[in-house]
Parts: structure tokens; sequence; C-alpha cells
């Protein structure tokens, strides 16, 4: 076995490895209620792995067997992605009433109109060596990308604007899947130009390096310790004289 | 390929945009005293003026065509204005509504809630309103009127003072005055 095709194998093993311990952390914490797509798409992960490492090891499956596995853990994976930015959406929307009715809309407009706007980029977009394997591999990874990446910047802008506070867990989350759809953007754009095999170490390198960012995003997440919620205490005089004086200003200016 | 670099490039800047937002996230928050010193002044009344509908009809009935679009266009930039400092308000009354939340005082936490919602709503109208005026600017012929956000901008301040008076009862009296 050559050197590269060592660290290609560990780094596609490691990743998935590491999600162990986040199963086990959210077990132990009880997080699986909390955010049960997450951790199905976590065991599903590492599932995958098992049987994708097992094939490709064994001499006794051929490449053709390989590729259907892949492909059909590549979109139960694409699934269960967007079961878990709809996850998010809810997590940071249910403490506040006002955005709830809001949410929901903005969660199911935004998918319609980010996938719009990739079935457009798609179709203007195509390759000198687009095959057909590319198409239906590629194109439609690229769109699927398209809509995560969209739908999570949407996300984060928003509670930036709005100044909503993330509940325990959900940004490192969003952070981590972030991280990966953008580079997975890249891999399929570049895919999509060049032809769906072209390069396969660079992308599957990519691939397995943005992989390995988003879990450990997910595993620092959760081992960093929680800060301390500041609360307001009765106030001492001159803040709530400060306070009065800024309305005061607010309303008589 | 140009779309293929655009998307590439798109991609790229996402990513960036997350690994800023993670490093982001390690910064503390500000405290409820450095966020009341943020409030900027807001004047209402004069705000109400700019957009009250008979103002611009008056206006529209005095002027000629070409001086009434001239004078309306201030008056928007200016109404723009104001709805921007409305809408900083909102967003440090939506800090500091959430930052009581937190309160382990029931009554605290409760007021915190509702001026949390109260003034997320504001900060979503402001945020309309500023779209609607932005339209208006272009079309200043356009009849498009951004009130209820001077209502629920209101409903905002009160619910503050609420908050300041449970916090502070001796002293509560101070922000009732103010509003």
């Amino acid at each position: 076995m050559t050197a590269s095709r060592f660290f290609f194998l560990f780094f596609w093993v490691a990743p998935h490895v590491f999600q162990i311990p986040i199963i086990v952390i959210m077990v132990r914490r009880k997080m699986v209620r909390e955010f049960p797509i997450f951790f199905v798409y976590t065991c599903f992960q590492i599932l995958q792995t098992a049987v994708l490492f097992t094939i490709d090891q064994s001499d006794r499956f051929t490449g053709d067997q390989y590729i259907v596995c892949w492909l059909a853990e590549e979109y139960v994976s694409v699934v269960l992605r967007f079961g878990v930015i709809h996850e998010i959406f809810q997590h940071v929307f249910r403490n506040y009433p006002a955005l709830q009715r809001l949410g929901g809309s903005l969660v199911r407009w935004s998918t319609v109109v980010l996938m719009i706007a990739a079935v457009i980029l798609v179709s203007y977009s195509t390759g000198t060596n687009l095959d057909r394997v590319t198409l239906v591999l590629v194109v439609v990874n690229r769109a699927v990308n398209i809509m995560q990446v969209g739908l999570l910047v949407l996300l984060l802008l928003l509670v930036r604007y709005l100044h909503l506070s993330w509940s325990t867990y959900v940004l490192p989350m969003a952070l981590g899947l972030g991280l990966y759809a953008s580079a997975m953007l890249v891999n399929t754009a570049l895919q999509a130009h060049f032809g769906a095999f072209v390069n396969l170490t660079l992308t599957r390198t990519i691939e397995v390096s943005a992989y390995g960012c988003c879990v450990l995003v997910w595993l620092t997440g959760l081992l960093l310790p929680q800060p301390a919620a500041k609360q307001i205490e009765t106030p001492v005089i001159h803040e709530l004289e400060d306070w009065n004086a800024a309305l005061q200003r607010l309303l008589q200016q | 390929m140009i779309i293929t670099v655009l998307i590439i490039a798109t991609a790229v800047l996402s990513l960036l945009f997350f690994v800023l937002r993670g490093l982001g996230a390690v910064r503390t928050a500000a405290g409820a005293s450095e966020l009341t010193q943020q409030i900027m002044p807001v004047d209402l009344e004069a705000f109400r003026n700019l957009t009250e509908p008979l103002e611009e009809e008056f206006l529209r009935t005095r002027l000629s065509a070409g001086q009434f679009r001239a004078i309306q266009r201030e008056r928007l930039r200016a109404s723009i204005d104001y709805l921007g400092g409305v809408s900083h308000n909102a967003s440090i009354l939506l800090q500091l509504g959430q930052l009581a939340r937190r309160s382990p005082d029931e009554r605290i936490a409760e007021a915190g809630r509702r001026l949390t919602d109260d003034a997320l709503r504001t900060r979503l109208y402001s945020m309309m309103a500023i779209c609607k005026l932005g339209v208006r600017y272009v079309f200043p012929d356009a009849a498009l009127q951004p009130g209820a956000v001077i209502d629920r901008y209101e409903q905002v301040t009160e619910a503050a003072v609420r908050l300041g008076r449970m916090q502070h009862p001796d002293r509560g009296g101070l922000a009732s005055r103010a509003l």
C-alpha cells in the first residue's frame, strides 16, 4: 500500500470513527430526542462507511457493485442532510413565537427559490465532458449542494440580523454542515465541468477533508463547555438611570 | 465555464463565511449596560409627520409634479434613516429581552420573553418598511405607508419600560414618565 493510498484511507475512515464519540455523548446527554434526525444521520454515516470500506477492501465485490452501493448511500445522506437542516431551523425558531410561522414559510419558500436557482445554474453550466453518469451523479448533487449552502447561509444571516440566540449545539451543527456543503459544492462544480471521474483523487480528497473538518466542528461543539448564560440581575441604580435616560432620549429628541 | 467559476467562487465565499462565523462564536456577548448605551434617539413624531398620508397629499396638491418628486425623495430618505434607528433600537431591546429571559425571577423572565417577541416583530416590520420605502424612493408616486411600524415600536418601548419597572420597582416611574 502506497503512502498516499494509506493517507486517503485514513482520512476516509477517521472522521467516521470520530462520529462514534458524538453518538456516545448524544446518548449519554439524552440529546437523541432533541436531535433525532441528526442522530440517525450520524449513525447512518458510520454504517455506510463500514459497508463501503469493506466492499472497497474485499476482492469479492466488483467496482460496479461499489458504485451502486455508494450512489444509494449518497442519496440517503442527501435526504438526511435536508432533514438535519430542517431540524436546525426548528431549533432556532422554536423559542420565538413571533418567528415560528415565518420560520416555516422561510424554509419552504427559500427551498423553492433555491431549487429554481439551482436548476437554472445547472442548465446553463454544462461542461465539455458531460456524460450520462455525470448528469445523474454530479448535476443533481450540485443542485442539492446549492440549496443546502443557500439555506444554511440564509439561516446564519437571519440569526445574525435578528440577534437570535443559538440553542446548545445547534450552531456547531449548522457550521459543520455548512462547511461540508460548501466544499462539496466546489467539488461538484469541478466534476460537472471536467467530468465525474476526472481527477478523482483530488475530488475525493476534498470530500474526505471537508467531512473531517465538519465532524471535528461537531465534536468540538459537543466537548467544549457551554458558555455560562449572562443574566440581567436586578440592575444597580446607575444602570437603570442609563436605561431610562436612553429611553427618554429615544422618545423626546 | 463562467457559471462554473461563479459557483466555485460562491462556494469558497460561503466556506469563508462559515469559518468566520465559527470564529466569531467565540466572542463574548455584550452586557445589559453596554447595550443600553447603544440605544439611538429616534424622533417618533417627526417620523409620523414624514409618513403621514395627509401631509403627502397636501404636498402633492401644492407642488408641481417635479417638485413633489424631489421633496418626496428627501422625505423618504429621512424616513428610511428613522427606520434604521428604530430597527437598531429594536435589536438592542431584543438582546436585552433575551438576557432578561434567563432571569431566575419568573416575572422578569416573562417580561423578557414579551420584550423579545415584540422587538423581533419590530425588527422584521422595520426591515419590510425599509424595503417598501426603498421602492417608493424609486417610484415616489406610489402610495405605501409603513404606519404599522410606529404602532409596533410603541408596543416594544412599552414592554421595555414594563421590564425596567419589574427589575427595579423604586425607579420604574422614571421610565414610565420617559415614555
